[in-house]
């Protein structure tokens, strides 16, 4: 055998272990645990789409929040108080829900009522406590605007924090409905909370979204995860919020998803009795 | 000389495949190890749990103390957000340099460093190996130079350069950060709670003592009872098909899975004992654990948000996953809170409860005193136990109770007692 040949040997030896090598170093998953959650993750979206479920683009962003505990304004509080300052309209405070009619309607663009609204209740002779409310377009719809309590940067999705502007058939404010959760404080540090992608596809699995049907929209905000017995105050969890609407017969159907523990929101919230602890 | 080129030219392209094969194979060598464990574990099974938890969420240290320019130190909590996880975050996005041992063996430098002025100091409760820094921190020290690592120390408006302390030999390493930027670090520090503290060199231990008495509030919480069902087939569950079979006698149930699986549950107290018999003792090194033993965790299905990783026994086949809250560990008489997973003679062993907390109540924001840890330890001097006590820490006592729905957590000090954590009160009486 020649020098030369010796070479060429050497040569086609190296050169597949270095692409051998080169190839496992480049492509190598160090982070296989959330990669392959991912790559299932991908499969059921795609499992989705043959089951004719339509979906926008889902975010994998995991985003953080807090458990947060609250009560509803009730008689003597916070509501009721900012209730002296209103004008030009008709109000009443029951059972913690504050309820006004406008002595004369207010007109709002139909596609965009927000514009006209967010000018109007930022003053606290048009609507108490506005400045704790922001514009929530998914919640709205022809009948009603909805405005959502802020609460750490998230919305409160249930009416326990929300003002619902009414309207009627010629795009006019008529008046609305006010719920106000006051004394909110955080209760444990900030934790992160599933995608909204890795919600969707959560209920998908467990079978809570029909074929043919259509996720409209998933919002992340706070709803009520139970009620305590001390001093009427309620814990409040972020939650995913679904719409879906079925092709076929036009239903809609909204699920609440627990971000924190990935499980189905009861109806009803759970009482506890802190009795013992108080 | 382009002659020359085409005459060598073989000889060239060989040199040059053997440089690329060597660089390639020293990059194999100081590549960070990668965990074997979960790829083979995580395909097996379909319905896996899922959790926002990452590895590097649960191998995290557990406290941060800043020393001030006047030497004196306090540890840093929030109510609001973790501090550790959202320093963790910031460092995975620095760039380390060279590794140089600054020294080892002299428990007086060691001191030095570990109450070095101006500086964030991160603890982890028990050494770990650098393997594990480098995966929660993204980075990839060499581990034949460091091996172990309890503390990080970064000092703050000094030279950009961060220390790696490992209490075993007291070794100090210093690492140059090429790349990161310390701001983050300083406005979190800025805007934290404190508690003064100290760090001392006893017997050859380093132990952090509180030299005044501070406050902390209650907290309440909401017991998540884990349905027994569902707890018991996460833990046993195996890629092949068996059937579970079930025993009754008084307040036990024994559930079996083969002839190597066996879970006992007490429903008095609600503890969950589990081996499985694996026969090969070397099936993962102690290294591996740390990976293989996260992976067994997420599986049970707890939820992890305030799960942390408090330590080994047992020569390092013994790990302790405690939950923890506004930064300090929580303790339980039966364990309530706490996973203990152990590898150890050719068996598996996790002890666990039903028990958690997750969802926290509002209480009432009254706070208990606490007294300074040396008039805790005068107290304890005078206990014939005094001589079986190792370490002392602060935490939240979680007191069973009849009423096993809700549950008030009492922050105090508990020392550890024959490898156990107990609430001092108890050794004294």
């Amino acid at each position: 055998m020649n020098f030369k040949r010796i070479q060429w040997i050497f040569l086609v030896a190296f050169l597949a272990f270095d692409i051998v090598v080169g190839c496992e170093l480049l492509f190598q998953n160090r982070f296989t645990i959330s990669n392959s959650s991912q790559n299932r993750q991908a499969t059921v979206l795609k499992e989705m789409r043959t089951d004719s479920i339509s979906y926008g683009t889902l975010s994998k962003h995991q985003p953080t929040a807090y458990y947060i505990s609250g009560s509803r304004s009730g008689d003597g509080g916070q509501l009721e108080q900012e209730m002296a300052k209103l004008h030009n309209q008709t109000s009443r405070f029951v059972n913690t829900q504050l309820t006004s009619e406008f002595d004369s309607p207010v007109k709002v663009s139909a596609e965009h009522p927000n514009q006209r609204l967010d000018r109007l209740i930022k003053r606290s002779r048009n609507v108490p406590l506005g400045e704790a409310y922001q514009y929530n377009r998914q919640l709205s719809d022809k009948k009603t605007v909805v405005y959502t309590q802020m609460v750490k940067g998230q919305p409160v999705l249930s009416s326990d924090g929300q003002i619902r502007f009414h309207l009627n058939s010629n795009h006019e404010v008529t008046g609305y409905t006010q719920g106000y959760l006051e004394n909110t404080a955080t209760l444990q540090q900030r934790m992160t909370a599933i995608s909204q992608q890795r919600a969707v596809v959560w209920l998908y699995r467990h079978n809570q979204i029909p074929n043919n049907s259509q996720v409209r929209w998933a919002i992340m905000g706070y709803t009520k995860l139970l009620t305590t017995n001390n001093r009427n105050q309620a814990v409040y969890v972020p939650t995913w919020v679904v719409q879906i609407k079925t092709k076929t017969a036009e239903t809609v159907q909204r699920l609440n998803v627990n971000a924190f523990n990935s499980t189905v929101m009861k109806t009803s919230p759970d009482t506890v009795n802190m009795d013992s602890i108080k | 000389m382009i002659k020359n080129l085409k005459t060598n030219w073989l000889s060239i392209a060989l040199t040059v495949v053997v440089i690329i094969s060597l660089l390639l194979s020293g990059l194999i060598w100081t590549n960070p190890f990668q965990y074997e464990g979960p790829r083979h574990e995580n395909l097996m099974r379909g319905n896996q749990q899922y959790t926002t938890q990452s590895m590097g969420d649960v191998y995290l240290p557990t406290t941060v103390v800043r020393t001030d320019r006047h030497n004196s130190q306090s540890i840093l909590y929030s109510p609001e957000i973790s501090l550790v996880r959202e320093m963790k975050d910031s460092i995975r996005s620095w760039q380390f340099g060279r590794v140089t041992t600054v020294k080892s063996n002299n428990s007086d430098v060691y001191l030095s460093y570990l109450r070095r002025r101006n500086s964030i100091m991160l603890s982890y409760p028990n050494a770990i190996p650098t393997l594990v820094f480098n995966e929660t921190f993204s980075q990839s020290i060499n581990s034949d130079q460091v091996n172990q690592i309890n503390h990080i120390v970064i000092p703050i408006n000094g030279p950009r350069e961060v220390y790696l302390l490992s209490d075993h030999h007291y070794g100090v390493y210093r690492l140059r950060v090429s790349k990161g930027n310390f701001n983050k670090i300083i406005k979190l520090s800025k805007g934290a709670k404190k508690i003064a503290v100290d760090h001392k060199i006893v017997n050859g231990q380093t132990i952090m003592t509180y030299p005044k008495s501070f406050s902390l509030p209650f907290f309440a919480y909401q017991v998540t009872n884990q349905n027994i069902d569902t707890l018991s087939t996460n833990l046993m569950s195996s890629n092949q098909r068996s059937n579970i079979t079930t025993s009754k006698s008084g307040d036990r149930t024994v559930y079996t899975n083969g002839n190597n699986r066996r879970l006992s549950y007490n429903r008095s107290n609600g503890t969950v004992n589990y081996e499985s018999y694996v026969g090969n003792d070397e099936r993962h090194t102690t290294e591996q654990l740390y990976s293989y033993f996260y992976n067994r965790l997420v599986k049970t299905g707890v939820q992890l948000n305030n799960v942390r990783f408090d330590g080994t026994s047992d020569h390092q086949r013994s790990f302790t996953y405690r939950s923890f809250v506004d930064g300090f560990p929580i303790f339980n008489d039966n364990g309530y809170g706490t996973i203990t997973m152990q590898s150890k003679d050719g068996t598996e062993r996790c002890k666990m409860s039903q028990y958690s907390v997750q969802v926290p109540l509002p209480i009432d924001r009254q706070e208990v005193k606490l007294p300074p840890s040396n008039v805790i330890l005068d107290e304890l001097h005078a206990s014939p136990r005094f001589k079986d006590l190792k370490g002392i820490r602060v935490g939240y006592l979680w007191k069973t109770s009849d009423n096993n729905k809700v549950v008030k957590l009492t922050p105090t000090y508990f020392v550890k007692y024959r490898g156990n954590w107990v609430n001092y009160e108890e050794v004294i009486k």
